[in-house]
């Protein structure tokens, strides 16, 4: 049984920035990347991204929202979230490979997640209250996927096209009902399953709502017990941008935070590619 | 550390989420982690309400896996919960303390075992420290089935997954603790109209009113907390 984790990226050079590291991060454990791609330009930024991937040894499966969708009614965001439900429609996979939902800014810090082929796996439902399941980090075999999702291998974009357009809230002006579109989904689909069994997982929460065993940018502090996962801060790479930018001493602070991290976290880890890499994509972002 | 774990069903969904937030909330900074198993689905049919061998079998590997995943040490404790307790106050953590090998509450009319006069836990909440539980997950299938022969058949024990797990924790060389009764035996409407909780319910009842409102099944009870706005 192989072990793939799913990413989904627009052009947004916020998110994509985080593309290798998060991917680096994953692979140390065993996780195979899967990246989906909406807006996918072959521009400097996605070469440098493509190139820094490769030079650090990985091998990431990629694939690409159809351009029909560029006449859609749906954002580039909401696409790229959701296009990670739909990952197991893609072709290769075995099904009883495992797949695992991360998110680029999640980046982990320990071998931390062992799902079961039987079950589906949800993590974290606390952080949410119990209400929809978190995206992070519902996994489960493809063959499981592909029976809760309603889809078999082929074109994603079509499974894709036809959950939207049955969900109102993909379209909807209201920011939060809108991002949280992909949860939504994957709730709804979920919830209602009841040939496989569930499996929660809860590492418990913070009395601040953090979660516990997280290193989260809304509440950093790297010394948490046994760490497993980073919630990485924004904006770090700007620490090597305009000087004079106003928040410029914030996102030095945030970079130095992250080295920290990074150094505390993997120990004896050589990070001078994340170092040239920030740079340089600094450099294009800024262009 | 404390790795609890739990077996749940899709009707007890909302009960079970009570019992992990408030677990969550009064275990922290022992809790390592909580596992809650859903069954009713293909792989757990047999599971049901956790009666016979097969069912205790499952907690059995489910404590397993958790001593073989986690590194459980051995002053940790593994916990075997139910979705229908909540938690409402840490009191009950601060038994935890590698004293005991085994912990709950105890059955109060002792029966006669291969092992002498024993009380099991009641399965609402039983803690095994980490060493027991390291032994029990080391049984064999063939030793299991000669302590079912000996010790269940011989001796008429139910095999319920509370005493099974109790027992084998016996077995294992537990030393039990049976829980204060002011921990746990209140009742909880009276208990929470006078503001004198206790430590953890077990809602093993379906009242006809909870708080003042119909209840009919203790499923309906985290509803009712929420409809009032009530933070355990």
């Amino acid at each position: 049984m192989k072990k793939y984790i799913v990413f989904g990226v627009n052009s947004n050079i916020d998110y994509l920035y985080y593309l290798p590291i998060a991917l680096w991060s994953w692979k140390r454990i065993g996780w195979e990347p899967i990246v989906i791609f909406d807006q996918y330009r072959g521009d400097a930024l996605s070469t440098l991204v493509s190139n820094t991937v490769e030079s650090i040894g990985i091998k990431a499966n990629a694939a690409f929202i159809s351009d029909d969708f560029k006449l859609s009614p749906y954002r580039s965001d909401t696409l790229s979230q959701v296009s990670r439900l739909y990952a197991s429609a893609l072709p290769g996979f075995a099904i009883e490979d495992m797949l695992m939902l991360g998110d680029v800014d999640l980046i982990a810090l320990s071998d931390a997640w062992h799902p079961e082929e039987k079950d589906i796996s949800i993590y974290n439902h606390d952080l949410t209250d119990f209400t929809e399941y978190p995206m992070c980090y519902v996994s489960m075999t493809i063959g499981k996927w592909r029976t809760v999702m309603n889809i078999e291998e082929g074109d994603f974009n079509m499974f894709i096209k036809r959950d939207l357009d049955n969900c109102p809230n993909a379209q909807s002006l209201d920011f939060y009902k809108r991002w949280g579109v992909d949860q939504q989904i994957l709730t709804d689909r979920v919830s209602k399953e009841n040939r496989f069994e569930k499996r929660f997982y809860y590492n418990g929460k913070r009395p601040n709502g953090y979660a516990m065993g997280r290193i989260d940018r809304g509440s950093w502090n790297i010394d948490v017990d046994n760490p497993k996962d980073c919630h990485m801060h924004r904006d770090i790479f700007k620490a090597f941008q305009n000087p004079n930018h106003e928040s410029y001493d914030t996102f030095s602070k945030k970079w130095s935070d992250t080295m920290r991290m990074l150094e505390k976290c993997f120990p004896g880890e050589n990070f001078d590619w994340f170092l040239l890499y920030t740079k340089e994509y600094a450099k294009l972002a800024q262009a | 550390m404390i790795f609890a774990f739990s077996f749940t069903y899709p009707p007890d969904e909302a009960l079970s989420n009570l019992m992990c937030k408030t677990l969550i909330k009064y275990s922290v900074p022992h809790l390592a982690n909580i596992r809650v198993v859903q069954t009713g689905g293909r792989q757990y049919t047999s599971y049901l309400n956790g009666a016979g061998w097969g069912p205790s079998m499952m907690k059995l590997n489910e404590l397993s896996y958790i001593c073989e995943s986690f590194n459980v040490r051995a002053d940790d404790y593994i916990l075997s919960v139910d979705s229908d307790v909540i938690f409402t106050s840490s009191q009950v953590f601060n038994y935890v303390d590698g004293t005991y090998g085994l912990i709950g509450v105890q059955h109060q009319q002792p029966y006669n075992t291969a092992l002498g006069m024993f009380g099991h836990m009641s399965g609402a909440l039983i803690f095994i420290r980490g060493d027991i539980a390291h032994k029990m997950a080391n049984l064999t299938d063939d030793e299991l089935g000669k302590i079912r022969q000996e010790h269940f058949v011989r001796f008429n024990l139910t095999e319920n997954e509370d005493i099974v797990l109790s027992y084998l924790a016996k077995l294992c060389g537990a030393n039990e603790l049976n829980l204060p009764n002011e921990l746990t035996s209140g009742n909880l409407q009276e208990d929470f109209n006078s503001n004198q909780l206790r430590s953890f319910y077990h809602l093993n009842f379906n009242p006809e009113t909870f708080l003042g409102e119909p209840c009919v099944k203790k499923q309906n009870i985290p509803g009712i907390f929420e409809s009032k706005w009530i933070e355990l």
